[in-house]
């Protein structure tokens, strides 16, 4: 401790302070100024959709509005049938963010805990179909739905293709296999035969990796736009990145209400991220994958 | 005999040139049938906002006021790409729809699948046809663009959303360097040059030209200089001589001396407005948008991109044009009508007035609401109205999409200062393009 403290005498520190607070501002410095390049673009969003047109194309650009026009927000609303929109996006993110999650369990546990035929193959051939480019399979999905399914148009077709995803399935079993063996023997013992282990002892210990498949799931469904336009044709069925769409022309965009779309666009998602970001964090350590 | 083979192929040669460069349209039935039933066509488009509903408004009035019964139905399918890709994806499900807009490399692109309806026995049918006189009306340069000499000059698609490169000016600048309104590229130089501004600070408060990376600008460029952007048989590119050296030069020399600068994005709109820069090369139908970024009233015009001969103008033509795909020969039909009524004056006048871009006949400008939008809130569309004449289109050969990338790759080279030898870098540009014709045909 004495000499600790008459290194920091040497370094010109005084005592009182240790090295740590040092660090720890540091850390802290670097934390805040990343925090910024994250939450810039999203404080630019909500400036601009305040902004006039002028404003909002100006160069140099404003940091703060100038006036507020809250009518951007009422226009954008005005401008496209976003009700439905909002509609067919909850529908459709619920139901495959329910549909995977069942498929992507099931697969997940199988190849974690159960021993059958052909099981390592198996999976890698699941983990093959996963390094195939969407862009690669995108018309080919198209005319599955189209000509052999006729679901073209509809809910359903941004919803079946989605029902399985490899990356759940493979994010969910690196999480069960971390599950000791020891639970499933003594479920065992018990007289617990798989689906009961599953539900009763697995599922509970996973809530955070669950969370974050349902987190990365629903907000994938919330953000598609390319699948979407493709099979659809009506506003009736088409999510809200489509009406995100409207804004824009070949010659201008109508920034500001671009960015007052965006704002109420992804208001839902920022209310469910902000409540179950602990659980995001949580899950994504505990399967070891990196973004 | 060799004087009676040379008498003959002299008589096919004449008879040939006589006939005019557009294909004979083969006697069809199919144009001249009676439609009974309702007929339901869909339409997938690109418009947005306020088009989007102008363009809803007319085909409600179409789908009330038609006595055919015929249903028109819009459908957004998102940007001019998105569109392209879709209908690529949809030719391999067999999901057409009857009508498309899209520009004519599109059109090439989808013909290619054999799905686009040869338009010629519908244009010329006695029954559901056009007269001579309405086919005169309608600019020949805008249907020129849609015959397509990869397939036998068949009209495949009808304009639709035209519109030109034209010259947007600030006229309290010009005023302010006193000068006038430039007609040659000379002219343009200098008077770019004098409206150049710096600030205290050294840094440049005012340019004289927003130049925009783009293949429809640099083809208006060549175009304007004399030159053409085909080779006579259409297989190869010629904007690589020397009107193309010459447009790269003087993008490169002004940007170099600091005359002129590359937007981003849309931000040359609101440069315009707030007299940061006095000249701006854009389509017409930006006209909307300059406006909107107008922060107070300004004095502004369009006129003609600058000439090397100003008394033979040329500029590029812009739009898109809308193509029916072959389907039940009712539908067709259909198809045709509606086309036939929506690019009719009354409906092109009103078009034009709400979407600001042009009317694709010569009299809409003689229709009540078109002669009150120019007087009262669109004088610069009447410029613009009035330069159509000069206006030509660009190539519609099959691969010109991707040489369109290689021209606008060329440009931004330039831009960043990474060619050092135009006149090679143009040479160069021209080789790869004429490599993409040639695996396209």
């Amino acid at each position: 401790m004495a000499s600790r403290a008459g290194a920091q005498r040497r370094l010109g520190r005084p005592a009182g302070i240790p090295r740590l607070r040092v660090r720890t501002v540091l850390k802290h410095l670097t934390l805040g100024a990343v925090a910024v390049v994250i939450a810039f673009p999203f404080y630019w969003m909500l400036t601009t959709a305040f902004k006039s047109f002028f404003e909002a194309t100006t160069f140099p650009p404003t940091l703060f509005p100038q006036e507020f026009h809250f009518e951007n927000f009422a226009t954008a609303w005005g401008d496209a049938p976003w009700v439905g929109f909002f509609r067919n996006t909850f529908i459709i993110a619920i139901a495959v963010t329910v549909g995977e999650l069942a498929t992507s369990i099931l697969a997940a546990y199988a190849f974690a805990r159960m021993n059958f035929k052909g099981k390592g193959v198996m999976f890698m051939i699941l983990l093959a179909s996963y390094m195939i480019p969407g862009e690669a399979t995108l018309i080919p999905n198209f005319v599955l739905v189209t000509k052999v399914l006729h679901i073209q148009n509809t809910l359903a077709v941004q919803i079946i293709p989605f029902l399985a995803s490899v990356f759940s399935i493979f994010l969910l079993r690196q999480h069960f296999l971390s599950i000791p063996s020891e639970l499933a023997d003594a479920a065992t013992v018990d007289g617990a035969g798989h689906l009961r282990f599953l539900r009763s002892v697995v599922l509970p210990l996973s809530v955070p990796v669950l969370v974050t498949v349902t987190l990365i799931t629903a907000l994938g469904v919330y953000d598609s736009f390319q699948w979407p336009l493709l099979v659809t044709n009506t506003d009736d069925v088409r999510p809200v990145q489509i009406g995100m769409a409207q804004f824009r022309t070949e010659f201008g965009a109508q920034y500001h209400l671009e960015m007052a779309a965006a704002t109420f666009v992804i208001a839902p998602v920022v209310v469910v991220f902000l409540f179950l970001q602990r659980y995001l964090i949580q899950g994504v350590a505990r399967t070891g994958i990196r973004g | 005999m060799r004087l009676k083979l040379a008498i003959i192929a002299a008589v096919m040669v004449v008879a040939t040139a006589c006939s005019g460069a557009a294909t004979a349209p083969a006697p069809s039935s199919q144009a001249d049938i009676d439609l009974v039933g309702p007929t339901a066509l869909v339409l997938w488009h690109t418009q947005t906002g306020a088009n989007a509903k102008a363009l809803q408004e007319l085909v409600d009035k179409y789908n009330s006021t038609n006595d055919k019964k015929i249903t028109v139905t819009l459908q957004y399918q998102g940007s001019y790409t998105q569109l392209y890709q879709k209908n690529l994806s949809a030719i391999q499900a067999g999901a057409l729809p009857e009508l498309a807009v899209a520009y004519e490399s599109f059109v090439a692109d989808y013909q290619k699948a054999d799905v686009v309806l040869n338009l010629d026995p519908y244009v010329s049918s006695a029954k559901n046809g056009l007269t001579k006189v309405q086919l005169e009306d309608i600019y020949k340069s805008y249907l020129d663009t849609n015959r397509f000499p990869q397939f036998g000059n068949q009209l495949l698609s009808f304009p639709f959303t035209k519109s030109l490169l034209v010259t947007y000016q600030n006229d309290d600048v010009l005023k302010e360097i006193g000068k006038t309104a430039p007609k040659t590229w000379d002219e343009f130089e200098a008077t770019a040059r004098a409206a150049v501004k710096k600030g205290a600070d050294g840094k440049t408060s005012r340019y004289g030209w927003a130049s925009n990376i783009s293949a429809s600008t640099f083809n208006g460029w060549v175009l304007s200089r004399g030159g053409k952007l085909m080779s006579a048989d259409n297989k190869t590119v010629a904007w690589d001589g020397k009107e193309g050296v010459d447009s790269v030069k003087l993008f490169d020399k002004l940007l170099k001396d600091g005359v002129s600068y590359v937007p981003k994005g849309f931000d040359y709109q609101t440069d315009f407005g707030t007299g940061k820069v006095l000249f701006v090369e854009e389509s017409s139908t930006g006209r909307p948008f300059f406006k909107s970024s107008f922060k107070g009233p300004i004095n502004w015009s369009i006129t003609g991109i600058p000439q090397i001969d100003p008394a033979k103008p040329k500029t590029v033509q812009y739009g898109a044009n809308v193509a029916i795909f072959k389907s039940t020969p009712e539908k067709q039909l259909a198809s045709w009508l509606f086309v036939k009524w929506f690019t009719d004056a009354a409906q092109t006048a009103d078009w034009a007035v709400k979407s600001s871009y042009m009317p694709v006949r010569n009299s809409a400008k003689d229709t009540q609401v078109l002669k009150d939008s120019w007087a009262k809130d669109d004088p610069q569309g009447k410029q613009a109205f009035e330069l159509i004449g000069a206006s030509l289109p660009e190539p519609n050969a099959r691969g010109q999409q991707d040489v369109r990338t290689v021209i606008e790759d060329l440009l931004t080279a330039v831009a960043a200062g990474k060619v050092t030898d135009i006149e090679k870098a143009v040479k160069d540009a021209g080789v790869k393009a004429n490599q993409i014709l040639k695996d396209n045909q």
